[in-house]
């Protein structure tokens, strides 16, 4: 029980605090949990690695559970996995019961939280113990695995593969170190950038650059157009909120917290997937579905509570293997990286005391989210409403500061912060995507270390194959998660078809409108 | 035209070009065998793996056509030279002015120029980050021209 040490006030207090502006952050439409993991990260540096992931958890866990509140009461989703919540939530708050439509919604985000949270402590440990024994080629099949599901569920899997290439090729800039099996020269850029890149890219720079600069660019451009101050904000009276809404929600519940967990641990996964899956199960299985999309309790239940279980889920495959579950999580190594720590199986048995600490603040965070969003929802409601011009300078300087001094103030950081964030909101433009080409950079340089190691050892290609029954199975989940993009691809042809067909008819324009599956 | 050139035609045509640098550089350095492998192997073996699949997505994008991106070139231009104002100004003049112009180098990004807004966010911003940075994280900033 050593750790107990680590909770102090402070500790609390980070909590606390990180929840609360992850809670704002979540609740400005276009500003998401990712966004504000990135932003505070440098904020980290002089915190520690215990206090530090107190921060970032509470961030965490209250940006997903803030993107609740603009759906609710505004109709759009302040974080892309809060979609589905808008289905049943504006109704309900255009029938006057905003107010009770969110304090559902918090109930269920705070089972989905404590679901994954005890998943993520049975399970990550596990999951650790079995993969610490893996050589390299395993090791070099896993993060295959990891980028061809990345790939797989990205919007179009050639897409989701250029996206992962171009991240790994970033990665292979800068010295090819003898240690790592290659001969001390600088690849891939000119020679003139040798003194700036000879150690590549650094990690931190690039991740506040793609998610917060990036966004900055990406949301700069829509805020002219939509401007949501604009529209009044109605929560409503105190409406008969009773915990008998409940009553019977009991499946619905444990099914899409699990499924949220379940989703989260899939590497690259957005929230809205998660939300999107639960709700349609909910729509198939539940006896009597016919009030969803009107205005129904288990709508915002199912949503709600699978996209705060990604939370627990998303750390799963961090903490045991070294891989990101999604994008908020490929930030949080940024954390770790900052502490000289190197996430992956001997995290947690070398990390005691810190896996403990993260397990406090993260059901902490959960229970702070509630607190705060059960009792203060009317006054979280209204930073719905705070002008962008004034958050976007803050935001840029949050970033640029804090790339600057990182790293003990080296100006090529803000450079690289500045080449990713304009290469970010470009390739969004051009329709890339950002978490196959982040995770493809963080896991770039660990591939190709297990890749030369391991065709070194054993000189021929089939080691991949015959290694382990373990290898075997790798590669028949990377089969089946390329059948499955595949399957989905035509699936998702045929209903664009269909929806093209619809779009001649003039009743159906103005549904999906807002359901744009933009990565978070 | 516009059947042509679309989304997915430039992601290609974006992944055909990175390739071909890639390529390019690689082609210098050492290929090596597959039990002692050069620094060259990985780079040239994603690249021309990359490469085939760009032509894939270009070949195929007439059918998966999406509508040509809109830039707001204004938005980009003013955050952009705002960052590279903020980061030459940062160490001669300190963090006090770099902030002042990188709010109003941002503010121009906005149809509407609000000059005593912008500065009245500047100052608070110069306070929270002084506030942040220089008395929480004992970062080693500059503040004025003048300090250390």
């Amino acid at each position: 029980m050593e750790f107990l040490s680590f909770l102090d006030l402070s500790f609390f207090l980070l909590v606390g605090f990180g929840t609360l502006v992850g809670i704002i952050f979540g609740a400005i439409p276009g500003m998401t949990a990712t966004m504000a993991v990135a932003v505070c990260l440098p904020l980290t540096y002089a915190l520690g690695l215990n206090h530090g992931l107190a921060l970032l958890l509470g961030l965490y866990v209250g940006g997903i559970s803030g993107g609740m509140v603009p759906a609710v009461l505004l109709n759009i989703p302040g974080t892309p996995s809060s979609i589905t919540t808008t289905f049943d939530g504006y109704p309900m708050a255009q029938k006057g019961e905003g107010e009770k439509a969110l304090r559902i919604c918090v109930i269920a985000s705070l089972v989905g939280g404590l679901v994954s949270a005890a998943v993520l402590f049975l399970f990550a440990p596990l999951l650790a113990d079995f993969s610490i024994k893996f050589s390299y080629v395993e090791k070099f099949l896993i993060i295959l695995l990891a980028l061809s599901v990345i790939a797989s569920l990205s919007n179009s899997m050639l897409i989701g593969i250029f996206s992962g290439v171009i991240g790994v090729w970033l990665s292979l800039i800068g010295d090819y170190s003898i240690s790592d099996g290659g001969n001390g020269h600088t690849r891939l850029m000119f020679d003139f950038m040798e003194p700036y890149l000879f150690e590549g890219f650094s990690l931190l720079p690039v991740l506040i650059g793609i998610f917060g600069i990036s966004t900055i660019l990406l949301e700069a451009e829509k805020g002219v157009k939509r401007d949501v101050a604009g529209e009044r904000v109605k929560i409503g009276k105190e409406s008969a909120f009773s915990f008998s809404i409940f009553k019977g929600s009991f499946t619905n519940l444990t099914r899409s917290s699990f499924i949220g967990t379940f989703v989260g641990m899939l590497p690259g996964v957005g929230g809205s997937a998660a939300s999107v899956l639960a709700y349609t199960q909910e729509k198939n299985l539940a006896k009597d579905s016919s009030q969803m999309g009107k205005g129904a309790p288990q709508g915002l239940i199912s949503s709600e509570s699978a996209n705060n279980a990604l939370t627990g889920g998303a750390l799963i495959p961090l903490l045991s293997l070294g891989i990101p579950g999604d994008s908020t999580t490929a930030v949080l190594i940024g954390a770790f990286t900052l502490q000289g720590i190197q996430v992956g199986p001997l995290f947690i048995p070398e990390n005691h005391d810190t896996w403990y600490v993260m397990m406090t603040a993260l059901v902490l965070a959960n229970f702070v989210m509630f607190v705060l969003m059960f009792f203060a929802i009317k006054h979280i409601a209204k930073v719905v409403m705070v002008p962008k011009h004034i958050l976007y300078p803050l935001i840029v300087m949050m970033c640029v500061v804090g790339a600057y001094a990182i790293n003990y103030g080296i100006m090529f950081d803000v450079w690289t912060l500045l080449i990713f964030g304009v290469l970010g909101y470009l390739i969004q433009k051009i329709g890339l995507e950002v978490a196959p080409l982040i995770i493809g950079f963080i896991l770039g340089s660990q591939a190709e270390v297990y890749f030369v190691k391991s065709l070194e050892s054993f000189g021929t290609y089939s080691i991949f194959f015959t290694k382990s029954p373990i290898a075997l199975v790798l590669w028949a989940l990377i089969a089946a998660s390329v059948v499955f993009a595949i399957a989905m691809g035509f699936k998702s042809r045929a209903r664009q078809k269909m929806e093209l067909s619809q779009m001649h008819d003039p009743s159906h324009t103005a549904s999906g409108k807002h359901h744009d599956s933009r990565n978070d | 035209m516009h059947r042509i050139i679309n989304r997915d035609f430039l992601a290609g045509l974006l992944c055909l070009v990175i390739a071909a640098l890639v390529l390019l550089q690689a082609y210098a350095y050492d290929m090596g065998t597959l039990r002692n492998m050069g620094p060259g192997y990985l780079p040239r073996f994603l690249g021309i793996s990359l490469a085939g699949l760009g032509a894939i997505t270009m070949v195929f994008s007439a059918k998966t056509a999406t509508a040509f991106p809109v830039l707001n070139y204004r938005a980009l231009v003013c955050i952009t030279v705002g960052i590279i104002a903020f980061a030459l100004l940062m160490r001669p003049a300190g963090l006090f002015l770099a902030t002042i112009a990188l709010v109003y180098i941002c503010g121009l990004s906005e149809r509407r120029f609000r000059p005593v807004k912008l500065g009245a966010l500047a100052l608070a911003l110069c306070v929270m980050s002084y506030l942040i940075f220089i008395l929480g994280l004992n970062m080693p900033i500059r503040l004025f021209p003048w300090s250390f």
